[in-house]
């Protein structure tokens, strides 16, 4: 944060999110910059850890695995590693433990609480987690291809909906907008050097995750740095780009990119050049930026009326945005999941070696299962369309042998049965991806499995006419 | 209005500024070259007369022409309105793409290595050729059927062709012509994406498709005029000339119903409808004995008449043939009203209650609602269900102390035994139930209960005369039945819970080893339901099948023809029967945990296993009572009886995860 006040200031740099002045009333400390939100980012590195811990089984019960990633999950001890992201190459990380970001911060605490409907059991987000961490500790990195689970994938997804979405929409940028709640004429906590509202609107921004100057940067740069700089032209442009402050390393508190933001980004940079563009990247940032500013200018007195129904307004563009991409990405790995039976089935015909093909397609499944169930964790309950979605999706994919979990019972145990046909279940994503377009108005849709109908259609011009012979 | 009016008003100009319409002016200015190349040669006129001919005030400021712009304007006007109500093609498109993932079971991908533009101009064509035919069709229905040929008249009244008869058009005509190119669109694009993928793509001049663009240009707009243009017979086998199109409207009777067709003439040729354009040249158009057929009124309003007059004739008809059938459906009605009567009779000695029941049932309404039916009838209890094949047990956990269900009832030992487990069921206490239920069909907590049973039989083939030795579950292991078993996915529960019921009485291995060599004689990939394995017998993909009882039952007594055909082609077999019995399933049920009303619930589970009920169980879908004082039914007596696995059914459920882990080694 010291390196950020003398490289960044909101006056030099108009559109990064740092620099904030502080505006606490007797405040005595010596910070001079309001904005901190390190807390998050320490929860988006557990976050990471934790996926790359999820793929690290061997197949037997591994009680040491479980409790590392119980320790990584609810733990908030300090001596934690960053097992991800990590130095890659030229792109050089600053920190290495979890305490260098910010100290004494776990998953679990604020994992959604509510019931999550799409997995059987009437579990919480938390134990819902804890399941899965059990699971995988005990499959083979993280795969279980007899019921057709990656517990990385399904883990970290949800956590990008239960934890971060869930957080920033439905607390931060919700009910601590209200009058009486964390107000911004008080300190956020005794002695703090931030506000009660500007704190909040920090955490929120925190938990999407995004390098401070997202706005001096494409989607696709802020993609290429989630990516430590692997899908970048040069890995070395990924390194520059993040790299905002040049002292030759990213700073995870302020210049890296995770999760919620990465996807953003990849529905933006996906179709930055075509027809139905998308800019929830930048429109979230901006909103975000614009928040922080106002509760700045109001130097540390109470918000006005007015003053917060501007800043729900901006809250509202954030939450909007940021639940299109969880439902962008639910229609992605719809389609992906699509794509991956169509090969199955192909292969299956032939009577050849599926075993590649279905490997993929269990990863695309626990996206697409950790991404809808991410998309329930709003502050809204999505009512019958969750209720359609988690029938369409199921509790597990439809296995090879014509199978799928239906049921956990009380011991913890998957209870398969006979799943629905190849072809219905197909049908299935199909039919979500267009409960997604008509809920959600989804724009990239990336995987589109019935969208070269419409284009198709098109070219064929109108069909009504009174023309006769 | 606006909007409307806008939209009007596009949709006036769009005809002449799109080349995928007929009387774009680029297709206008080239019939016109054509025309007056053809006056100058043929006819040898004068440049001047010649143009004057084709411009004259007596074709294009007739009766005839001026009632067609009249109502180029008003069909337009009409479609403004009417086009966004119509069927999207878009939705058909997608109900059709839909519908072949369930007829394929799955995405077929054709011809992957094919280059995108041979995809592209086969798309382009088979639109084409699809579009034509189905032009013939319509137009071919619209002469032949007396009601449509009212409608389409208003077309064959014109006496001076011009360009602009295309659009002399009833708007009835409009929508059927409407609908034509919706569904011919959508049958084309999901046909061809689900197929071929996104290398579909229409081949195009000026955004028309190429074939369509070189018809029109190529002077079709003189179809509908006096210029006479034949292709001489070699080319009118296939391609409709202007000329032919011009006796299609003559007035004289030798050429009606004479050259449907729109671009190609092979349909007409086909369809014995083909007029070759030599010495027929039509001496006037429109219709024998039309009168005031260019007033728009009559032009509009005339057709409805007539059409209703043609439809009056036709119900009457229709009427006096019903007459017959309505007689048979009465004594049909009786049969069924006396049965529910002595059901109820049945019922009577079951005090009346006047309270409220909720059942949370996996069974299809079909299968519950006489049992439902005669409960009310007899007690007055109403009866509230909540029908759902999966996700009942998650409701209730999820609603917990505050759900409204009484009653659970489901199918399979192991989802009833399921409610157990996750706690969601009430302690009973019922000495009925007791006595009417052995004990190995019940919970020995009295938390759940069997109602009725059903047999995991052996179907044989009557063809398969080496398969009489079949007699136990372990003869299908005989490698001696390779390619020759079928059966659905092992993973279903009945399959389960035989294998459940083989580990109990071989042990794991060698129901492991029977899993395994099963799976070994399979004919296919499992898949289906125990019918579609009858089926696949019949179809003689294999000779032996593995099912329930009852769907056997129900093939026999099938409303439709075939499936009794199914059911012809089998034999039962109840296997085991020289030693620990046919294995045996459930249909089962239980008092949820936190029924308001544990009192009516406990009355109703002991209804089901009253004499009556437990009859119904048979009668209504082949299954077995579970009351060893119940007699059989006449429907069970036909399937015959048999000795039962009596292993408490409970341990069955105990095995299932157990069983899971041998299916899914072996592969099944």
């Amino acid at each position: 944060m010291v390196m950020m006040i003398s490289f960044g200031s909101a006056s030099a740099n108009d559109d990064v999110y740092s620099g904030f002045p502080v505006t606490v009333k007797g405040y005595e400390g010596d910070k001079t910059t309001s904005v901190g939100y390190t807390g998050q980012i320490a929860r988006h590195v557990l976050h990471d850890s934790l996926k790359k811990l999820a793929s690290s089984g061997n197949g037997e019960a591994n009680e040491e695995l479980k409790s590392r990633m119980l320790s990584y999950f609810e733990g908030d001890e300090a001596g934690h590693e960053i097992l991800a992201p990590k130095t890659k190459g030229p792109f050089t990380i600053s920190q290495v433990k979890v305490e260098d970001i910010s100290k004494a911060k776990n998953l679990s605490g604020k994992t959604f609480k509510g019931t999550v409907t799409g997995m059987p059991g009437n579990m919480t987000g938390p134990e819902l987690v804890a399941f899965w961490i059990d699971k995988a500790s005990a499959a083979e990195k993280g795969f279980d291809a007899t019921n057709g689970y990656d517990y990385g994938q399904l883990i970290s997804k949800f956590i990008m909906g239960a934890v971060s979405y869930n957080q920033a929409v439905d607390n931060y940028l919700d009910e601590l907008l209200e009058a009486d709640k964390k107000p911004n004429d008080k300190p956020y906590s005794d002695g703090a050097p931030y506000t009660g509202k500007e704190h909040a609107w920090d955490e929120a921004f925190g938990y999407f995750g995004t390098p401070a100057h997202t706005l001096q940067l494409t989607a696709k740069q802020v993609y290429d740095i989630n990516k430590l700089g692997s899908t970048a032209d040069k890995a070395e442009d990924a390194l520059v780009a993040a790299d905002f402050n040049k002292d030759g390393k990213v700073d995870l508190k302020t210049e890296m990119t995770f999760g919620p933001a990465y996807y953003a980004a990849g529905f933006d940079a996906s179709v930055y050049d075509t027809g139905n563009a998308t800019n929830y990247l930048h429109a979230i940032t901006q909103a975000f930026l614009d928040g922080r500013k106002l509760i700045s200018s109001a130097k540390g007195e109470m918000l006005s009326d007015d003053q917060r129904a501007e800043l729900k307004d901006l809250a509202q563009v954030i939450a909007v945005n940021w639940e299109k991409v969880l439902a962008e990405a639910t229609y992605k790995y719809a389609g992906s999941v699509y794509k991956d039976m169509t090969k199955l089935k192909i292969i299956t015909d032939a009577n050849g070696d599926t075993s590649k093909v279905f490997r993929d397609y269990v990863k695309h499944w626990g996206e697409l299962k950790g991404f809808s169930l991410a998309l329930q964790a709003g502050k809204d309950n999505l009512g019958e369309t969750a209720t359609r979605m988690n029938r369409l999706i199921g509790f597990g994919p439809l296995l090879l042998n014509a199978s799928q979990v239906v049921d956990i019972d009380s011991s913890g145990n998957y209870v398969r049965d006979q799943g629905p046909d190849w072809g219905e279940y197909m049908l299935h994503m199909a039919k979500i991806q267009k409960l997604l377009e008509d809920e959600f108005a989804v724009k990239a849709k990336n995987n589109a499995i019935s969208g070269d109908i419409e284009n198709l259609a098109k070219t064929l011009g109108s069909g009504t006419g009174a023309e006769n012979d | 209005m606006e909007a409307f009016l806008s939209e009007y008003i596009d949709r006036l100009v769009d005809p002449f500024i799109n080349p995928q319409k007929r009387i774009f002016l680029g297709y206008l200015a080239s019939a016109l070259l054509i025309a007056i190349f053809i006056q100058l040669i043929a006819a040898r006129a004068m440049l001047g007369k010649a143009t004057s001919e084709l411009f004259s005030k007596r074709v294009w400021f007739s009766e005839s022409a001026r009632a067609d712009y009249s109502l180029l304007l008003l069909n337009q006007l009409f479609l403004t309105g009417i086009a966004p109500r119509l069927l999207s093609k878009l939705v058909v498109a997608t109900l059709i793409f839909e519908a072949l993932h369930i007829w394929m079971d799955g995405r077929v991908i054709l011809w992957p290595t094919a280059p995108g533009w041979t995809i592209g101009v086969m798309f382009t064509l088979v639109l084409f050729l699809l579009d034509d035919f189905t032009k013939y069709l319509v137009h071919r229905t619209l002469h032949r059927w007396p009601v449509l040929w009212c409608f389409h008249k208003v077309h064959h009244t014109a006496e001076v062709l011009t360009p602009f008869t295309v659009y002399r058009t009833h708007p009835v005509e409009a929508i059927i012509f409407s609908l034509r190119s919706i569904l011919v669109h959508a049958v084309a694009v999901a046909g061809f994406l689900f197929f071929f993928g996104d290398r579909a793509e229409l081949v195009t001049i000026l955004s028309a498709n190429i074939f369509l663009f070189l018809f029109n240009v190529a002077g079709s707009n003189l179809r509908h005029s006096h210029v006479w243009i034949s292709y001489g017979s070699a080319v009118e086998r296939w391609l409709i000339s202007p000329a032919q199109h011009q006796i299609h409207h003559s007035i004289e009777e030798r050429h009606y119903d004479q050259n449907f067709g729109f671009v190609l003439s092979v349909w007409d040729r086909f369809g014995g409808s083909l007029t070759m354009a030599e010495a027929n040249k039509p001496a006037a158009y429109g219709v024998e004995g039309e009168t005031a057929s260019h007033n728009l009124i009559t032009l509009y309003f005339r057709p409805f008449r007539e059409a209703a007059n043609c439809l009056f004739a036709l119900c009457q008809k229709v009427l006096s043939k019903m007459k017959t059938a309505l007689s048979f459906a009465r004594n049909r009605w009786a049969a069924r009203s006396s049965a529910l009567l002595l059901l109820c009779l049945g019922a009577l000695p079951f005090p009346l209650h006047a309270s409220e029941l909720n059942i949370y049932s996996h069974r299809q309404p079909f299968l519950i609602e006489p049992f439902l039916n005669a409960y009310t009838e007899q007690t007055g209890t109403k009866i509230n269900v909540v029908y759902a094949s999966r996700g009942l047990a998650q409701r209730l956990l999820a609603e917990g102390d505050r759900s409204p269900a009484d009653i659970v009832l489901t199918v399979d030992i192991a989802r009833l035994y399921s409610y157990a487990d996750k706690d969601l069921l009430a302690t009973v206490e019922s000495d009925v139930l007791r006595k009417n239920i052995p004990d190995y069909l019940r919970d020995p907590d009295n938390r759940w209960f069997a109602f009725s049973k059903r047999a995991r039989v052996i179907a044989v083939s009557k063809k398969a005369e080496d398969a009489d030795g079949i007699g136990k579950y372990e003869d299908l292991a005989d490698p001696k039945w390779t390619g020759r078993i079928c059966v659905r996915p092992g993973s279903h529960v009945y399959n389960r819970a035989l294998v459940a019921s083989l580990l109990h009485h071989l042990g794991a291995k060698e129901a492991e080893t029977w899993v395994s060599k099963l799976v070994g004689n399979l004919a296919q990939r499992p898949q289906g339901n125990d019918r579609a394995q009858v089926k696949a017998i019949y179809e003689g993909l294999c000779d032996i099948a593995i099912i329930n009882n009852y769907y056997f039952g129900k093939l026999t007594t099938s409303d439709v023809p075939v499936q009794r055909e199914w059911a012809d082609a089998v034999n039962l077999v109840f296997p085991n029967q020289a030693g620990r019995g046919t294995h045996i399933n459930i249909s089962g049920g239980g008092v949820a945990k936190h029924s308001k009303n544990k009192d009516e619930a406990i009355r109703f589970l002991e209804f089901l296993t009253s004499e009556d009920a437990q009859k119904l169980y048979g009668s209504v879908n082949f299954e077995y009572p579970v009351n060893p004082s119940v007699e059989l039914t006449e429907e069970l007596k036909s399937l015959g009886a048999f000795k039962e696995d009596d292993t408490p059914i409970a341990n069955i459920a105990e095995l299932a995860i157990e069983a899971q882990k041998v299916i899914d080694r072996g592969g099944w």
